[in-house]
């Protein structure tokens, strides 16, 4: 729907331009798709803000946050990522009505300065962002569901690059570091992770596809994302006539090996080879651009994905 | 570009100690004096970096395809849920949800919606095209099919878009009219079951049977007596409807509401449901007069209780008939009377045509592989026997004339007649009924006869009997379609298979049995022994003639097969 680059000078610079991009842009605004902002609230310990998407059609009420913090000392600069069913003015950052709860999905950012991504519609809104050589995302918003309105009403996604606290700094190796297209965990408590759905029940459904313990792709996790938990994605190429495919990347629960719950796929997020391919590369589909982009330091085949840049 | 200030840690002196493996030429290392020369050790240096952050990337474009999934079967279209209705049998007013979704991630204004034969039905809800659907936008409709209206429905309705999409609802069903002209008791109420048999028999007489209808079909036939109003009613019942299907109340299973039942309520409390019609799926009927009466569709059966699939439309007072129904269809022509000028009597005939499977069971030991049917016929009338013999006779009209018995056996046919004093007797034996299929399937039938007349009293350990002399030795002996009995006595029933018969006397008789009774019996105490048959029905329909709404009467006539 809207897109929109630069570069910001810090951390705490792309919050506000991210917070301008949403509630102001004037595609989001045009389409009156804009973003309205419930709290704003800028200090020298951190940044909060907390939004409220309409919707495709302006009837829906989708509630997302973001705050951002620092450790000098430690030398992180951090968004912590956070998805609710409603907004309580009274209530704190993560006390918001059915707030995503534990440890939230996070992105690892800095103190200088980053390129940035970031495109949205009524729906939902992606962050993508380059700190040093390495790339950070986040996925605020709705989903689309493989189900009606009525089934599944609310298929709020909160997608991060960080989750847990095994280390906090971007230049963090290891499967708490990764991008929520291809999800890991952080070994400390299983329900970390920086790919969190609102379920049909309601319930916050994590969805894993690393382990932490053996840095190895888990297939006996009970929520996955599809297509990147697959073995043989580092063998993918670009078609025999030279285009790349883009796959959707869908939500899966295994509850046998014969029976699979699809929730639905991310909305202008595809899983791409990365084969002679490599990030912000730029993939024509239909006459629009869609951005190559890495999960966080990788650059092996299989940890490629591409953000719809409309 | 950012220029940060940067420094450089001293280092400390590097003072190796002398390594003999290296070479004498090289390893010559000159002495370090105190002091320090300066030059002699790394100072702390500082620096300046040059920022290049961030980092400008090589941007190759390439082209790409998106892979087909789900989203396809759920997205860019228009979803109609349900995408078809089909509303069954209207009895009652009839509400569904329509949900009229635009799954394009972009609006579509929806600029009419045509609707065909649509006589009854209502489409309500949101407002009056053109009306815009945003993104992703579903709204709900509210479609209503009244009982009034074409007794076929065959409805579409075509939701046309702006941008020449096109969206259509079929909805079918059908109306369905209560034909609640009561019966007159005085001539009562018959209910036809009907099943289908071929039976295949050879040339020594025994037979296949092949079922060909897995539900029996099922009619009513029954007479009625109209006044006024009521037979001015039936006028234009049968005008209007006669090649329809009605929802014909069983007028048999009488049931009476006991306390008001009120609009909104969704169960009904009926009396001996388990002996009368009500289905999950079918219907009833809350009876009062021709025209006063409502149909409804029964969603559950538990104990006594109805649920019905949608709230009554209005109260019904205390002591309002209720039956459970079926839809049905007038058989042939319906002849009525006309006595006086408001006077109609007539007979109607009906089929019914939402058949289920009849409960089956069969009571009754197990005795040689099939079951025993002890059940005393009435003999309010006389039961009756026929003997026929599967006789063939070659007459070529000159000559003698000769014969051939191709079976060798008798087969008996018999005349049965049941008087069934309640609605738990008559669900007994429908079932049995059913486990016979009519003429499908054979059991074991006494011949309810006093066959044989014991003479001595017969021991514990006994395994024959003596018997008046019947000629059973001289005649029979122990031929397969006559050698097995049921012993009635007062110490108990027995059935016992004959396994030899010798003449005593020319009064007496000794018939073995295949297994001594166990018991000590004297000859009084035998209250009858009759011979058992393998008999299968030699009917396909079966008629019950209920007298009330309690008691039925039947008649089988039966066949014996060679066991």
């Amino acid at each position: 729907m809207a897109f929109e680059t630069g570069t910001a000078t810090d951390y705490r610079d792309l919050l506000e331009r991210f917070r301008a991009f949403l509630t102001k842009n004037p595609a989001l605004v045009a389409a009156n798709q804009q973003w309205t902002e419930l709290r704003w609230i800028s200090t020298d310990a951190g940044q909060q803000l907390l939004l409220r998407a309409p919707g495709l059609a302006g009837a829906e009420e989708i509630y997302c946050g973001i705050r951002s913090y620092s450790n000098p000392t430690s030398g992180y600069y951090m968004w912590d990522l956070i998805g609710s069913i409603g907004f309580n003015p009274a209530n704190g950052f993560t006390d918001q009505p059915g707030a995503l709860t534990g440890w939230l999905p996070m992105m690892s950012l800095w103190n200088a300065a980053m390129p940035y991504w970031f495109v949205a519609s009524g729906r939902r809104a992606v962050v993508v962002t380059k700190v040093s050589t390495l790339y950070e995302a986040a996925y605020l918003g709705l989903i689309l569901p493989y189900a009606t309105p009525g089934q599944y009403p609310y298929p709020l996604f909160i997608g991060g690059s960080m989750t847990g606290q095994r280390g906090r700094n971007y230049s963090t190796t290891g499967p708490n570091h990764r991008h929520f297209v291809d999800p890991g965990d952080d070994g400390q408590n299983n329900g970390n992770t920086a790919a969190m759905l609102r379920g049909p029940s309601g319930a916050w459904l994590p969805f894993q596809n690393v382990a932490y313990s053996s840095g190895e792709y888990r297939y006996d996790n009970a929520r996955i994302v599809w297509p990147t938990i697959y073995s043989y994605l580092g063998n993918l190429r670009e078609a025999p006539d030279g285009t790349y495919v883009l796959t959707p990347l869908v939500l899966t629960q295994w509850n046998s090996g014969s029976d699979h719950d699809l929730f639905g796929e991310l909305d202008g997020v595809y899983h791409v080879s990365g084969f002679n391919n490599a990030a912000e590369n730029l993939i024509k589909v239909g006459g629009v651009d869609h951005l190559v982009v890495q999960n966080v330091y990788r650059t092996s085949v299989r940890d490629y994905w591409a953000l719809r840049l409309a | 570009m950012a220029t940060l200030p940067g420094s450089l840690l001293p280092g400390s002196i590097v003072q190796e100690p002398t390594n003999y493996r290296r070479s004498p030429e090289i390893s010559e290392f000159e002495r370090v004096t105190y002091p320090f020369d300066a030059r002699d050790s790394a100072a702390p240096a500082s620096g300046a970096k040059a920022d290049t952050q961030p980092v400008e990337e090589l941007r190759i474009s390439h082209s790409g395809d998106y892979l087909p999934s789900f989203v396809g079967d759920w997205y860019h279209r228009i979803h109609l849920i349900p995408a078809r209705i089909d509303l069954g049998n209207v009895i009652s007013p009839v509400e569904r949800r329509l949900e009229v979704w635009n799954a394009y991630l972009e609006a579509h204004t929806l600029n009419a919606i045509e609707a065909t034969a649509t006589d009854g039905l209502t489409l309500s809800g949101p407002p009056q095209p053109p009306l815009d659907f945003g993104p992703l936008q579903t709204r709900l409709y509210r479609f209503t099919a009244s009982s009034r209206g074409a007794p076929l429905i065959d409805a579409r309705y075509t939701f046309r878009f702006a941008s020449g999409l096109v969206a259509v609802l079929p909805v079918t069903g059908r109306r369905v009219v209560v034909f609640g002209i009561r019966p007159n008791w005085a001539a009562g109420i018959t209910e036809r079951l009907e099943w289908l048999t071929e039976v295949l028999e050879a040339h020594d007489g025994t037979e296949q049977r092949i079922r060909l209808r897995q539900m029996p079909r099922r009619g009513f036939e029954y007479g009625f007596l109209l006044e006024g109003q009521d037979a001015r009613v039936l006028d234009h019942l049968l005008f209007a409807w006669g090649g329809r299907t009605y929802c014909l109340p069983v007028w048999t299973d009488i049931a009476y509401l006991a306390e008001e039942v009120r609009a909104g309520a969704t169960a009904l409390q009926v009396q001996d449901a388990a002996n009368s019609d009500y289905h999950p799926g079918g219907m009833a009927v809350l009876w009062r007069s021709v025209l006063d009466n409502e149909a409804v569709q029964v969603l559950s059966v538990a104990g006594n209780t109805l649920t019905l699939n949608l709230a009554l439309g209005r109260s019904w007072p205390a002591g309002t008939q209720v039956f459970p129904a079926r839809l049905a269809r007038l058989d042939g022509q319906t002849a009525v009377r006309r006595p006086t000028d408001t006077i109609a009597e007539g007979r109607c005939r009906f089929t019914v045509e939402d058949l289920t499977a009849p409960a089956v069971s069969e009571p009754g030991p197990a005795y040689q592989g099939y079951r025993i049917f002890d059940w005393p016929p009435d003999r309010s009338e006389d039961l009756e026997d026929n003997w026929q013999r599967k006789l063939a006779v070659l007459d070529h009209g000159t000559g003698v004339r000769g014969y051939d018995d191709e079976s060798g056996t008798a087969q008996m046919g018999r005349r049965l007649a049941w008087l069934l004093p309640d609605r738990s007797q008559v669900s007994r034996f429908r079932a049995w009924l059913a486990a016979r299929a009519g003429r499908a399937n054979p059991a074991w039938l006494p011949t309810f006869e006093s066959d044989l007349v014991v003479t001595r009293p017969v021991a514990t350990a006994d395994s024959g009997l003596t018997v008046r002399n019947v000629g059973y030795s001289h005649f029979v002996a122990g031929h397969p379609q006559r050698r097995d009995l049921v012993l009635r006595t007062t110490a108990g029933v027995f059935y016992r298979r004959v396994t030899g018969a010798d003449e005593l006397s020319a009064d007496e008789e000794l018939i073995s049995l295949d297994a001594p009774l166990g018991v000590t019996v004297a000859p009084a105490q035998f209250l009858q022994i009759s011979w058992l048959e393998l008999a299968r029905l030699d009917q396909d329909a079966v008629e019950l003639f209920w007298e009330t709404d309690q008691v039925a009467r039947l008649q089988l006539s039966t066949r014996t097969l060679s066991s």
